[in-house]
């Protein structure tokens, strides 16, 4: 009972933590994108190239940035992969001519300067690297 | 050319960042090149495995463009060689358009990957799992290319069913193929001997698939998929018979009326429908995946040969009906390592699991021959194949090492009971029901 106990705590202790992780995480898009705020399901889909077009009709182009634990923490709570399995998912995609290999930044600085240049773009930033930057939209994170 | 495709290979792998430059955003190109090598302790399987042998080797190029939002084109270009098949001679893999009204519905025309099962789309393409050869009880090894692509169209589509209840991607499709001369599935029916000089084509191939991405999709929890696809096709072959007791039962079918049935003779096998079932489950919990599928399959047989002087048709039908299953998992424990383990099944015909039956037919025949010779019927008595020859039960315990980003190497080890997917004529020795496997491959991917 007492080994029981111990699990359950530890496990709301890591959706506890889980939660911050999130707080860690901007999800930031180009000024002319076409929406304030964003479902964690509509993020899954973008970032797994299973939703491809804004409401309005424009194209979207997601990048990610290959800065390691911003990556990870990204796709393990956003889009439920490990980066490994992220990288797979779009190998199949790319050997079987349904997707290509999102672009990837080293630095988070590259993709904010990309996502503010691009039309229909969305990206992923830290809270630290993200906040107060008027060249990109910050999209809130619904549930 | 081979080696012309080796060369492009490697080019475009030293300029990749030239190329990814300088072609943005118009051709994005990929691909890969392994090479592997495989040793069995007895028993010849897929290559000249006794020996140990370095043929295990496929290169892969990938053209690609996002021509408008909706609209994309593509062409892959594959080269592989295992034992005798493929000899590295390259073949458009698939190449199509795909054009994407929305999130629901899209077509694809062109030469397209058969989605069967989990994998089937991505056999060739081992930098994408665990192991170095998919669970062969589900993903028959012998006839890899009668299932990989097809000239078709294709609808497909994901669309949420409910909140609560995950979503849905689907993909019907429907085509033909024609099958390379040399290629695994021609290999594997001169195999079983009831044809000589096989050539084989697949016509009106169905392809329906479809994955529930349930609504289990949690970090903690895991995430489950579950799978149904369904193909069916007629194979037709033009060749000529052999001495097979299948050839015999014909002749014994037309009341011993054209004894030239036997031996050399142009004639037609068909297996139609030829039908597949495969069921799929996938459970993802972070660093570890479990799968497990189900692939049933129903073959109708059928030989058929006209008489040239009567201009009379017999024909003989042998239904076959294999199974098979496996379970297996993998379980990442560092960014560059993981392992797996998987355990599979497969019965060449379900209702003869243990091979007796066949046997049994064999043995009949066998007895009869006597008879038959002393009425001037040219049959000879076969070799009584092995029970174990009708099933192949599988054990693997694969690793995979993650060298960087485009270096990946893996080792794996299997044990096997029963030898269903090896050829007999690799093995004119004869086959052992006990064997081991250990196999190790490198692939460059970019």
């Amino acid at each position: 009972m007492k080994n029981v106990l111990c699990s359950v705590v530890a496990l709301l202790i890591s959706m506890c933590m889980e939660t911050i992780v999130h707080a860690d995480i901007l999800i930031i898009g180009n000024k002319g994108v076409p929406v304030n705020s964003i479902s964690k399901e509509e993020i899954k889909n973008i970032f797994l190239g299973n939703k491809d077009k804004w409401e309005s009709g424009e194209a979207i182009t997601f990048v990610n940035v290959s800065v390691e634990n911003i990556h990870e923490e990204f796709t393990k709570n956003f889009v439920k992969k490990t980066p490994s399995q992220y990288i797979s998912h779009f190998r199949k995609l790319v050997f079987t001519g349904k997707g290509q290999i999102p672009k990837s930044f080293d630095s988070e600085k590259d993709l904010i300067k990309f996502v503010s240049e691009t039309n229909g773009a969305i990206g992923y930033v830290s809270k630290e690297a993200g906040s107060n930057i008027d060249l990109i939209k910050i999209i809130e994170i619904t549930e | 050319m081979k080696k012309a495709l080796f060369t492009i290979i490697m080019c475009i792998a030293l300029v990749n960042n030239v190329l990814a430059f300088e072609m943005e955003d118009q051709v994005a190109i990929y691909g890969f090149a392994s090479q592997g090598y495989m040793k069995t302790t007895t028993n010849n399987y897929l290559v000249d495995s006794e020996e140990g042998s370095y043929q295990l080797r496929e290169m892969v190029i990938t053209f690609s463009s996002q021509i408008a939002s909706n609209f994309r084109v593509g062409a892959q270009f594959a080269a592989v060689d295992v034992g005798t098949v493929g000899n590295n001679e390259p073949v458009l893999d698939w190449a199509y358009g795909d054009y994407r009204f929305n999130e629901y519905v899209g077509f694809r025309a062109g030469r397209t990957k058969a989605s069967l099962g989990l994998y089937n789309e991505t056999k060739d393409i081992d930098a994408v799992r665990n192991s170095i050869f998919l669970p062969n009880a589900v993903y028959h090894p012998l006839l890899r290319d009668s299932l990989l692509s097809f000239d078709n169209i294709a609808l497909y589509g994901d669309f949420p069913i409910h909140d609560y209840l995950g979503s849905f991607s689907y993909q019907f499709s429907s085509g033909t193929t024609s099958l390379a001369k040399d290629g695994a599935t021609n290999k594997y029916i001169e195999s079983i001997g009831f044809m000589n000089d096989p050539s084989t084509e697949i016509g009106d191939a169905y392809v329906a698939a479809g994955i529930w991405n349930t609504p289990l999709e949690n970090w903690e929890l895991g995430s489950l998929r579950l799978g149904a696809s369904y193909f069916k096709a007629q194979l037709y072959i033009d060749g000529k018979t052999t001495d097979n007791i299948a050839w015999f039962a014909l002749s014994k079918a037309s009341g011993f009326k054209a004894k030239t049935f036997i031996n050399g003779q142009a004639a037609k096998y068909a297996i139609e429908p030829y039908q597949i079932v495969v069921l799929s489950i996938e459970y993802t919990l972070a660093d570890m995946i479990i799968s497990a599928e189900m692939n049933k399959t129903k073959s109708d047989r059928y030989l058929s040969f006209t008489d040239p002087d009567t201009k009379t048709t017999y024909q003989y039908k042998s239904p076959t009906n294999p199974i098979g299953w496996y379970i297996g998992s993998s379980y990442r424990f560092t960014s560059w390592m993981e392992l797996g383990l998987s355990y599979g099944e497969y019965f060449m015909d379900r209702d003869d699991k243990d091979g007796l039956k066949m046997v049994k037919t064999y043995q009949d025949y066998n007895k009869a021959v006597p008879l038959l010779n002393s009425m001037g019927l040219p049959v000879k008595a076969a070799e009584v194949p092995k029970d174990y020859t009708y099933w192949q039960k599988t054990l693997t315990l694969s690793s995979r090492f993650d060298i960087n980003e485009n270096w990946i190497f893996k080792l794996e080890g299997s044990k096997f009971n029963g030898t269903a997917h090896v050829i007999r004529g690799d093995n004119p020795q004869g086959v052992d029901k006990d064997w081991y496997s250990i196999a190790a491959k490198i692939t460059f991917i970019f």
